[in-house]
């Protein structure tokens, strides 16, 4: 009897001992986490890495014939975490993969704006040379029409300005306001010059050195409006030119030249240059 | 007799002569995961610093229990080494986001830049389109 009982027992501690391990918690979890892992970016981004993840899982599954739990426990945390650097480095590469286009992004744009810049400066360069171009033209016409006016008059560059003298006498009939055709001609290339000068200007007819003050000063400011209409008749801007009031006496020397000192004269100021436009004042 | 003698002391030796090595490969890889995963900033990235710490603490259980267990010590190597790879992995991971979030910042600010002097519709010709 008790030898019987002594064979049975003997017998299940045998069967038990052979029974084979199936699956333990942490193998389960490591088969869970390599599945996961294969629909993630690492299946795509890193598979090598996945791969050696997937020997180490085989490794842990092999554990399960030693029969010992712990055994197959410790390889199942190796495969663990080995699937877990796997899907790490999957998502490195696809954030090196943005960062990358990124920056070429960046020296795309970098160079766009350049050449935006570069296009921009061009322009602006462009066209600084065309209005250099137009003022190095309106001096030189200026200057040649200054040039020619000189053959006719007086030009002088006073503080107060450019300063045109005509002589009264060969403008105005003696004691009169009304031109005479040769004023008129000379009047005229006063004209082209004050329009290709550009600056404001005033008229000042001084008057003789002989004769009645008051009558005088009385037909100066009558002789300045009279040129001034002609002048803004031949295309002189209205605003840019005013007729001064009537004075007894010259407000500066008369040319000393007979012409002058029996017809008085008439003065054409231009006003400096930075008067009106600001800038430095020029010749004009 | 000297059988007896013999075997006492062969036995006193076994025993004066503690605990096997462990398995100096494994050490010296794991060992050097450590040192690579430190050297790339782990400490400075939480998850990887726990990863990190959790492989120092591998190392040091494989030396305490490969007295009694050289296996079990062999295989907390292991662990050990894994623990350093993914601390390895989840640093230079944090690496790469950083790099790609300033990637963004510099395209940002060219276009931000780009938009204020080169007028409304310039961020439209800028590659990549319009923010």
């Amino acid at each position: 009897m008790s030898r019987a009982v002594l064979l049975l027992v003997s017998s299940a501690v045998l069967s038990t001992g052979c029974i084979h391990l199936q699956r333990t918690d942490r193998l389960d979890e490591a088969r869970a986490a390599y599945e996961k892992a294969q629909q993630g970016p690492a299946a795509e981004s890193s598979p090598a890495d996945l791969a050696t993840a997937k020997k180490f899982l085989e490794l842990a599954e092999k554990g399960l014939d030693t029969g010992d739990p712990k055994v197959v426990d410790d390889r199942a945390t190796v495969a663990i975490l080995k699937i877990q650097s796997a899907e790490t480095l999957g998502r490195t590469h696809e954030l090196a993969a943005e960062r990358d286009r990124t920056l070429q992004a960046v020296t795309a744009t970098r160079q766009t704006l350049l050449d935006q810049a570069q296009q921009k400066l061009a322009l602006a360069h462009a066209e600084l040379e065309r209005e250099k171009a137009a003022r190095n033209a309106a001096e030189s016409r200026t200057s040649q029409s200054r040039a020619v006016l000189a053959q006719e008059a007086l030009i002088r560059d006073l503080p107060e300005g450019t300063v045109i003298s005509l002589p009264g006498g060969e403008l105005f009939r003696q004691g009169h306001a009304e031109l005479l055709p040769a004023g008129r001609d000379r009047l005229t290339q006063v004209a082209d010059f004050l329009k290709t000068a550009e600056r404001s200007a005033r008229i000042q007819a001084q008057p003789p050195k002989k004769g009645s003050r008051k009558a005088a000063a009385a037909l100066s400011g009558q002789r300045a409006e009279r040129v001034r209409d002609f002048l803004v008749g031949e295309g002189v801007t209205a605003g840019q030119i005013t007729a001064d009031s009537p004075s007894k006496k010259p407000t500066r020397p008369l040319p000393n030249t007979p012409e002058f000192a029996t017809g008085g004269a008439v003065d054409i100021v231009l006003e400096p240059a930075a008067a009106t436009t600001g800038t430095k004042p020029r010749r004009p | 007799m000297r059988r007896w003698t013999a075997g006492a002391l062969v036995a006193f030796g076994w025993a004066c002569a503690g605990a096997p090595p462990l398995p100096a490969d494994r050490l010296a890889q794991a060992e050097a995961e450590v040192r690579a995963a430190q050297e790339i900033g782990a400490e400075r990235v939480p998850q990887a610093r726990l990863h990190l710490q959790a492989a120092r603490e591998s190392i040091d259980g494989a030396r305490d229990v490969n007295k009694d267990d050289p296996e079990a010590a062999a295989r907390k190597l292991d662990i050990a080494r894994a623990q350093a790879e993914l601390a390895n992995a989840l640093a230079r991971e944090q690496i790469a986001r950083t790099e790609t979030e300033q990637a963004h910042a510099r395209l940002d600010a060219l276009r931000t830049g780009a938009g204020s002097m080169l007028g409304p519709d310039s961020g439209q010709d800028l590659p990549g389109g319009a923010k």
